[in-house]
């Protein structure tokens, strides 16, 4: 169907009711002469009011029970993304990338910082922790003059080697320390909630640490 | 209906968002409502199965919820509503090709039989309405992507021209043109109810 080209400006608008009543008049003489024009409006607002007129749907009488259902479990990931995240990634904001690399790079000098050896040794010639893959290994060094003052340090070096070992390998008893002059074990405890630390003397005689040497975790 | 509903329900949409934005979810369920049936119209012309659309609706509202605060005041919260179902709709209308695809393609020579339905047999039993609709939601649904978007936007949810621009994001003109295109289409797909009409 061909349409008066100078006119389908006119036509358009005078379909969607939004027609200037000088141009309505100048339209109106147009189509009291051009049957094509005329058809052409004529259907087009056959369809346009057939398209009005399909029915409305309403939802369901379920849609609100499903939907609340959803939304619950939304507010519940929610909540849990919340406080497992304590910021939301965004890697389409700009602004957020540069926090986002600091803070990785602060978890990362954080995690160097904790990963360094808790020991120290007597011994300035000695590492205070023989073997750098201390948390992989079974063996960690104690310094001969290990004493109740370092406590407080074997409790901590203990808890992460003994955590690391349980879970490499699923061993859950007799943990082993050994150093130069001395050597001892840990024990967990028949709770299984704590490990206590057993140090030998050189003739390897097992010592009953004090009991703050007990390590829980 | 509470007092905190009833105080809410001469808010405009815009003042609505804003409330949730604040954690107000009494605004935001007044949201729901408000817009539940105008969008499952507006997915049911693209999907024409009402299950689906109810699917999208839903959909729609937890993606509401879930980025509420990307919501700027700049926009009308209509357009914004109305673009995040459309585009649900398109996805569900890209699936839904795909898994076409993978049904026919699954089937053996030998089941590559398809019934056809017998439309002639089946008009007798319609009412007259309902074969209308049905008549007139196959025709749309034949439309082009581009020109079933602007005629369902302009001609059944009766929306103006600037505002499916800004949902759409393509210059008035091209809505303008767009639309009588559609209709000249549908002219032509619909013959006999448009003689009759």
């Amino acid at each position: 169907m061909a349409v008066c080209y100078q006119f389908l400006k006119h036509i358009n608008d005078y379909i969607d009711n939004d027609i200037d009543p000088t141009e309505l008049k100048l339209l109106n003489k147009h189509m009291a002469e051009c049957d094509e024009c005329r058809l052409y409006v004529e259907r087009s607002k056959a369809v346009k009011l057939s398209l009005s007129a399909l029915p409305r749907y309403k939802t369901s009488s379920s849609f609100d029970i499903v939907f609340k259902e959803r939304l619950r479990n939304e507010i519940k990931q929610e909540k849990i993304s919340r406080w497992s995240l304590p910021f939301q990634f965004n890697f389409t904001n700009p602004v957020r990338i540069p926090a986002m690399a600091a803070g990785a790079f602060a978890i990362v000098v954080i995690g160097l910082f904790i990963s360094q050896p808790l020991f120290v040794s007597n011994d300035s010639r000695q590492p205070a922790v023989a073997g750098q893959d201390a948390f992989s290994t079974e063996s960690i060094v104690v310094p001969a003059s290990q004493s109740t003052t370092n406590d407080q340090s074997l409790k901590m070096r203990n808890y992460v080697n003994v955590r690391e070992q349980f879970h490499l390998d699923g061993q859950y008893s007799n943990y082993s320390i050994q150093s130069n002059n001395a050597s001892g074990r840990i024990e967990r405890s028949s709770d299984n909630d704590s490990i206590r630390a057993f140090q030998s003397n050189t003739n390897d005689k097992p010592l009953i640490r004090q009991a703050n040497s007990t390590v829980h975790f | 209906m509470t007092a905190k509903e009833i105080s809410n329900s001469n808010l405009t949409d815009e003042e609505l968002i804003r409330k949730f934005q604040e954690g107000d979810l009494y605004a935001y369920d007044l949201i729901v409502r408000r817009y539940k049936d105008q969008l499952l119209n507006f997915a049911y012309r693209f999907l024409g199965n009402l299950e689906e659309s109810e699917d999208v609706v839903q959909e729609t509202f937890l993606r509401l919820y879930r980025n509420r605060h990307a919501y700027k005041q700049i926009a009308k919260f209509s357009t914004w509503i109305y673009t995040i179902a459309g585009n649900l709709a398109k996805t569900e209308l890209r699936k839904r090709k795909r898994r076409k695809l993978v049904s026919i393609s699954d089937m053996g020579f030998e089941e590559k039989e398809f019934e056809i339905e017998d439309e002639g047999a089946n008009t007798e039993r319609l009412t007259d309405s309902v074969l209308k609709e049905k008549i007139i939601q196959d025709a749309i649904e034949k439309l082009p992507f581009r020109f079933k978007q602007v005629i369902i936007l302009r001609d059944i949810q009766e929306l103006s021209y600037e505002d499916i621009s800004s949902i759409l994001r393509i210059p008035l003109g091209t809505v303008k043109s767009r639309v009588n295109r559609a209709r000249l289409k549908l002219q032509s797909l619909l013959g006999d109810i448009v003689e009759k009409n």
